[in-house]
């Protein structure tokens, strides 16, 4: 009978389903980002961007395409399996809900089954969380130079100059094309070839058969449909408009500047581990933020205890070390590196201080003295977070930091931002606060 | 003693050569449907989601239903419902199977014989199919589907596509025309045509000016208001009437109204299919196992799955009907027409004088070939099989609060039991009927569509609004639907226009009737 074959289909890309997944998403849109602030306002921070946090629900009912269907009244006869006992007449009472089954149920209530589980991608769920977020507007001030753009390349497009053709793709499509037109037709002249072979085979053991047999006539037939199949493929355009691949080209906003960040972490005895964990989280949200908005950001750490270190990502987050609190030393450092490396003329800084607000009683007026006089002057933004259990300071009296801080924000308004995050639910609103647009801020 | 095709579960490719060699071999010797060619692909199980998700098509337009589709199938899929791993195969010319990575071969074998046999078979045979629909073309079609509405997103906007065939969709039911056979126009011309479309469509493209349709020249339907013919196909009438529908908005109609024909096959013939394809599979395992090809302990494997899938619950239990599993009824009426065949009791003689004795594979062959699900319960449900399922049949009249037992599985009942089963698998049972019937050419072109109740069996009123809120944002000018009941009275009125939906319904308290 007819032949098979067998494909490897396995390494050609998956993801056919992914812009059927996409326009969903998009249809849900605002459900989904609803929901995630939702789960974060609600303190589940420490699971920021993980597989678990990016899984969303959302309830089947909204989904629904509607069609004409039935309500469910009226006469119906239903044969149902399983009968045990009953006879002619008997009653039964109706199953419960959704048992019978006949035309349209109706909507169920919302339950576990109809819902949706979805799992976005990081980059997706990113989008959403800091989605309304801008550069504080005191950023595009200190920003120098026009808005350049400049021309990227972007894949291919199907439409474009023939200067900028991609032949051997357009080629390739081509090719598909052709192929796929082809094939009926060569399957059909595989069958009439078989056919005619056939017929010849009978006709070579009948030589006395006379011209006009009909299966010669058939023959002739054959050759025709044969010659008018091949015509047919011959026709075939071997390039076509619809084939065509043109590179293509987009523009984007050239990035002005350079951005240079220091993340500041107070490691001292006096931060418990809960504090750096809040830290931490920020710290994450905010580079997260910058990579997304800058085009080239390099990123500082800079961990002191009495002693200020630049260090690496790691070991910022990890480390277990700790002693005192200096924090003017983490100034200094910072002050050395900017100087060293990014030169203010091309690279905008940023710092993100995070810290319990203590420090040893006689570094304050240096501390002090660094940041309004070295450091203010030359940040674009400064963001001073300060964590705490909330039982310590709640209500009492303020930090040494805090209250030394409060005055410099004061008068350099705009580029010091100070706030507090007590608890994790604090840290994401917290986070949105010092970067809301001016103007928008609650 | 012949050695087994495979020892391990590990598939190779040689194996699953030998394994389909085998199987064609029995099928093509013992059974004989004619098939398709046989595509077979190996695939991860992420696209073997993937291709639910374009419902096994490898081209198919973008749509988030599709999505959600995705997710269904996700999820099934993980709280085990395994027939899945066989239920993927398209009607096409070559017919394409998917192969899962993660199968054991036992599994393979199983889909092997299951889609790439049998439910090829059944759509290579079958009139429906063959009436309706172009396997040689449909790939091609849908890729061309595909292209144009990705097309007309890149000029209008996802948002306006998707807006179009949400409300294409919601029609869908109502896109057949079904007293009419379909155009002798081949798929392949129509791939053709919308391939031309597409070309016409990019040359016009301007960026520099808004996109201005051409003046369409307005062709009246109908001089009068009333049809000829009330017209079923509403997605049809649709694209061809409308007065101001653009160009583009009407051709994705008209691709979705040939989608809904080229599937609306697969609707009137699930029974019969997966039975069909059921009892292959079965067949075939088992004669691979009388020789010797398949071990013992595949053989086992197999049954397993096998015993899962025919399972058909009881009525109280969860699954019990009225929605019978189709792979076990199915299943159960192929292996009795072979019984009534080879061995026929005095009560198949009596039932079906005009198969008893004949040979089974010729009896089947006629089947598959000339019958659809109504017809096949009609002419080969059995006593033997409705006393085995033990079905009884109940009245449910919605104004009552109980079910009455009207028929059970003996003397009197079995013709009754057949005929209401094979009603149920009739078109009319699971949509209703609703045609376009008249069209207010000289006025404000509101079209009217209409819905006759039978057995008192009313709409869903909730979701009749919303599908005519989809009719009128096709039709660009008011709808309106009427619902009569058997008596020729409207009980249900729906009128929507530019948003403003009136409906009224009215109460036959003579009959206590209360909606």
């Amino acid at each position: 009978m007819a032949d098979y074959r067998i494909f490897d289909q396995r390494k050609t890309d998956g993801g056919r389903s992914k812009p059927n997944r996409e326009r969903l998403l998009r249809r849900e849109e605002k459900t989904i980002k609803d929901r995630i602030r939702d789960s974060l306002m609600r303190g589940k921070l420490d699971e920021i961007g993980n597989a678990e946090s990016r899984k969303i629900r959302i309830s089947g009912k909204g989904m629904r395409q509607p069609a004409f269907s039935f309500s469910g009244k009226g006469i119906y006869e239903h044969v149902l399996p399983g009968n045990k006992e009953f006879s002619k007449g008997d009653k039964l009472p109706r199953p419960p809900q959704g048992g019978s089954g006949r035309g349209n149920e109706g909507s169920r209530d919302g339950e576990g089954e109809d819902d949706y589980v979805f799992e976005m991608s990081e980059e997706a769920y990113l989008g959403y969380l800091l989605d309304d977020l801008k550069l504080p507007d005191m950023v595009k001030k200190r920003l120098t130079g026009s808005e350049e753009k400049e021309r990227v390349r972007a894949g291919y497009s199907k439409e474009g100059p023939l200067s900028r053709a991609h032949l051997p793709i357009s080629i390739s499509q081509a090719r598909i094309r052709r192929k796929a037109a082809r094939l009926p037709r060569e399957r059909r002249i595989r069958e009439l070839e078989q056919e005619r072979v056939d017929l010849e085979e009978v006709l070579s053991s009948e030589p006395h058969a006379p011209h006009d047999d009909p299966r010669r006539m058939r023959i002739l037939e054959i050759e025709q449909e044969i010659e008018g199949q091949r015509r047919k493929i011959r026709a075939l355009p071997f390039l076509d408009p619809v084939d065509m691949r043109y590179r293509d080209y987009t523009e984007e906003p050239k990035p002005v500047a350079n951005a240079a960040v220091f993340y500041i972490l107070d490691a001292s005895a006096s931060m418990t581990e809960p504090m750096k964990e809040m830290a931490k989280i920020f710290f994450w949200l905010m580079n997260r933020f910058l990579t997304r908005t800058y085009k080239n950001v390099v990123v500082v750490f800079i961990r002191h205890t009495s002693t200020a270190r630049e260090v690496d990502e790691e070991t910022f987050f990890g480390s277990t070390e700790t002693g005192g609190t200096v924090i003017s030393t983490a100034y200094e450092t910072m002050l050395e590196i900017i100087d060293g490396r990014f030169p203010l003329e091309e690279w905008n800084i940023y710092a993100c201080q995070s810290s319990d607000g203590d420090n040893v009683h006689d570094d304050m007026p240096r501390s002090v003295q660094l940041l309004s006089q070295h450091i203010l002057p030359i940040v674009q933004y400064m963001a001073y977070v300060e964590v705490g259990s909330g039982n310590e300071y709640g209500g009492r009296t303020q930090t040494p930091m805090m209250l030394h801080l409060t005055p410099l924000a004061g008068v350099n308004p705009g580029v010091l931002a100070l706030a507090r995050v007590n608890s994790k639910e604090d840290i994401y609103p917290v986070f949105r606060g010092l970067f809301e647009r001016e103007g928008e801020k609650s | 003693m012949t050695a087994p095709l495979f020892q391990s579960e590990e598939w190779t490719f040689e194996s699953l050569h030998k394994v389909t060699d085998a199987i064609k071999a029995i099928y093509d010797e013992e059974l004989g449907i004619p098939y398709y060619p046989i595509e077979i692909r190996t695939i991860t199980s992420e696209q073997m989601i993937d291709a639910y998700g374009s419902i096994g098509l490898p081209f198919y337009y973008r749509h988030w239903s599709l999505g959600k589709s995705f997710a269904e199938t996700e999820r099934a899929y993980r709280t085990g419902q395994t027939h899945l791993a066989y239920e993927l195969v398209i009607n096409s010319d070559p017919c394409i199977v998917y192969c899962m990575e993660q199968n054991p071969m036992t599994m393979q074998a199983l889909v092997i014989a299951h889609a790439a046999l049998g439910h090829n078979a059944f759509f290579a045979s079958n009139y429906l199919f063959k009436r309706w629909t172009h396997p040689q073309s449909i790939v091609e079609y849908a890729a061309f589907a595909e292209r144009f509405v990705a097309v007309c997103e890149e000029r209008h906007g996802y948002a306006e596509v998707e807006d179009v065939l949400d409300s294409a969709h919601a029609l869908m039911a109502h896109a057949i025309h079904y007293h009419r056979l379909p155009q002798k126009i081949s798929a392949t011309d129509e791939a053709e045509r919308l391939s031309r479309q597409i070309q016409e469509y990019e040359r016009q493209y301007n960026p520099l000016m808004p996109h201005v349709e051409p003046p369409r020249p307005v062709e009246r339907p109908e001089r009068q208001s009333e049809l000829d013919e009330p017209m079923e196909n509403i997605l049809y009438f649709i694209e061809k009437n409308s007065p101001t529908l653009p160009k583009w908005k009407r051709e994705i109609v008209r691709i979705v109204y040939k989608l809904a024909q080229y599937f609306y096959p697969q609707g009137l013939t699930k029974l019969m299919n997966e039975g069909f394809a059921t009892f292959t599979h079965h067949y075939v395992m088992q004669r691979l196992h009388e020789k010797g090809l398949i071990t013992d302990a595949s053989f086992e494997l197999f049954i397993r799955s096998h015993v899962g899938v025919i399972r058909q619950p009881n009525f109280d239990e969860r699954g019990g009907g009225p929605n019978l599993n189709p792979y076990a009824l199915g299943f159960a009426m192929f292996t009795d027409i072979k019984r009534v065949c080879e061995a026929p009791t005095e009560e198949d003689q009596k039932w079906f004088p005009l198969i008893v004795g004949k040979p089974w594979r010729d009896v089947f062959r006629t089947a598959v070939e000339d019958l659809r699900d109504d017809s096949f319960i009609f002419q080969h449900l059995s006593p033997k099989v409705i006393r085995d399922f033990r079905f009884f049949r109940v009245l449910d009249d919605s104004t009552e609060d109980h079910f009455e037992v009207n028929a059970i599985h003996d003397d009197d009942g079995y013709a009754e039991i057949r005929r209401s089963l094979a009603s149920r698998y009739d078109i009319n049972f699971h949509r209703p009927l609703v045609e376009v019937v008249k069209v207010n050419v000289t006025g404000d072109q509101t079209i009217t569509l209409r819905h006759r109740e039978s057995f008192k069996r009313t709409l869903n009123e909730e979701e009749a609004i919303a599908t005519m809120k989809h009719v009128e944002n096709l039709w660009e000018f008011s709808v309106e639907l009427i619902s009569e009941d058997e008596k020729g009275d409207k009980k249900l009125h729906i009128h929507c226009n530019k948003g403003n939906i009136s409906y009224s319904k009215k109460y036959m308290t003579s009959d206590n009737y209360v909606m």
